[in-house]
């Protein structure tokens, strides 16, 4: 069985300076990776570098295969075609990722429609609302007539992460990039939008690759882990060898970290 | 005996809609106090009250016993020496054009500080662990962390009594958060600490008091460790609960 995104020594750098560092691992249909690592570490870089939306200017060596799809220095037409069916990315900030002047069931509709296009089935008109109605009640959004006539900044931000989410699902992808996806929300919400990523990645047996810096977050989302240090991966495995028993002195002090507030919340400092 | 005092305060930026609602609050001075709420509690407008940046619509506050007057010149003057403010990112809080001596000894040119501002600056540096060379250089020169410790030295600089936080380590990395948490719990030691976080975990590793907003209202307040222990508003559970932990997947330390 071929895995669904294999990276082979992958490395992006900006001419002089190196950003990814010879990364490889692969993910597998239904499976779910997390990618760990503090600011500048190249967490997003990597998910840009997968689906073949790095910035123009970085130069890469290595190989990334999506779908079976060589994505390094593939032509856009190529891309295309495996974006939005073998992989479909949430962005941390849905604010940016959607856009202000259109209602949102607009938005959503589009992906839908694509998606139908090129299974070589039309979708539109009646059936097209409906489609788009399902869509946001199964991200569980209230009263989803009322949702989709509304504009972004009507929205509350989990609202609008739902959103963004049911744009992702739109697309069937095989594969779920979510960067940071819960960063920008309240902890209360950063709970639902967790549990739901959690069900539908579940229900639809998408393969999940989790970009976050927050270990807890990371512990109860995915099942295997790669914790990235300056564009190198110093440590990889399940998430409880990993953070059950590290290896690298850096993962011990990304848990240390973060053991010392969960240890605050026990009350026992 | 209280420093700062917050009675029956109700606040609205439009008559038509009301941010705080019938706050209450003392902090005694030495205290550390967590003000903890999500985004919209109005937890950000609270601290521009304490702060004399806006006037309560009804009720009073006082700052070691005296009313909290923005018209009061003289009053405010005192008031501004003694009561600092540490926000949140230090990329937009720490001006890009000046020297970090010029930055940290803003608030004692501004309140008139007399003294030796090098060697004052040179305290304040080494409070918060940066080196002495620090003073020539500028803010694009150094890290998030180093950064909010700038922010941190300029507000410790004029020896204030009162240090307010508003979300000052959320957006720093999990291990540089840390490292301005223990600094904070040393630095309050020395003064009276109000700690404004959405992280209840930071906020339970700081602070021996929280406070909790929801929708403008306090709905508990009290010690961390009984809090912590024994919630009983239904949304601060619903909080704790929302906390991810390490530990769910019972991976023991």
């Amino acid at each position: 069985m071929t895995a669904l995104l294999t990276l082979n020594n992958l490395s992006v750098s900006t001419g002089s300076k190196t950003l990814i560092h010879g990364l490889s691992f692969a993910l597998e249909k239904g499976e779910r990776l997390g990618l760990i690592g503090e600011s500048g570490s190249g967490k997003s870089l990597t998910a840009l570098a997968a689906t073949g939306l790095l910035p123009a200017g970085l130069s890469t060596s290595g190989s990334a295969i999506l779908a079976g799809t060589e994505v390094i220095n593939a032509p856009e037409r190529e891309l295309n075609a495996i974006r939005g069916t073998a992989v479909a990315i949430v962005f941390q900030e849905p604010l940016t990722a959607l856009d202000p002047l259109m209602r949102v069931g607009k938005q959503v509709a589009e992906p839908l429609a694509r998606r139908a296009r090129r299974d070589g089935t039309a979708l539109h008109g009646a059936a097209l609302a409906e489609a788009v109605l399902a869509l946001l009640s199964e991200v569980a959004l209230p009263d989803p007539p009322r949702i989709a006539r509304a504009y972004p900044h009507e929205l509350s931000g989990g609202q609008r992460q739902r959103i963004a989410i049911a744009m992702a699902l739109a697309c069937k992808p095989d594969l779920l990039i979510a960067d940071e996806p819960t960063t920008a929300l309240d902890v209360t919400t950063q709970a639902e939008i967790l549990a739901l990523i959690d069900r539908l990645v579940r229900e639809r047996n998408m393969a999940l690759l989790f970009i976050s810096h927050d270990l807890p977050v990371v512990a109860n989302t995915v099942s295997r882990v790669v914790v990235l240090r300056q564009g190198e991966a110093v440590e990889a495995g399940s998430v409880q060898d990993v953070f059950g028993n590290p290896q690298h002195d850096y993962t011990r002090s990304l848990l240390a970290a973060a053991r010392s507030f969960d240890r605050a919340l026990e009350g026992t400092p | 005996m209280t420093l700062i005092q917050v009675q029956n305060v109700n606040f609205g930026y439009s008559a038509s809609r009301q941010i705080l609602s019938d706050i209450n609050l003392d902090i005694a001075p030495g205290d550390t106090v967590g003000l903890v709420g999500e985004s919209g509690s109005g937890k950000t407008t609270l601290l521009r009250l304490l702060l004399g940046l806006a006037r309560p619509d009804r009720g009073t506050i006082t700052f070691d016993g005296k009313t909290l007057d923005t018209g009061n010149r003289a009053f405010m003057r005192d008031f501004r020496r003694q009561a600092q403010i540490v926000f949140q990112d230090p990329y937009s809080s720490l001006d890009p054009r000046q020297t970090i001596f010029s930055i940290i000894a803003e608030p004692l040119r501004s309140l008139k500080i007399d003294g030796d501002h090098r060697q004052m600056v040179a305290e304040a540096l080494e409070a918060v662990g940066l080196d002495r060379d620090a003073p020539t250089r500028y803010p694009h020169q150094f890290s998030g962390g180093q950064r909010q410790r700038i922010a941190i030295a300029r507000a410790i600089v004029a020896r204030p009594r009162f240090l307010l936080a508003d979300e000052a380590v959320s957006a720093l990395d999990l291990t540089t958060r840390t490292r301005i948490v223990d600094l904070l719990a040393r630095l309050s030691a020395e003064m009276t600490l109000l700690f404004v976080s959405h992280d209840i975990g930071v906020v339970a590793a700081l602070c021996r008091r929280i406070v909790i907003l929801e929708k403008g209202r306090i709905v508990e307040q009290g010690e961390t460790a009984k809090i912590l222990k024994n919630p009983q508003h239904p949304y601060t559970q619903r909080l704790l609960a929302s906390v991810p932990r390490l530990t769910v997947n019972e991976i023991s330390p």
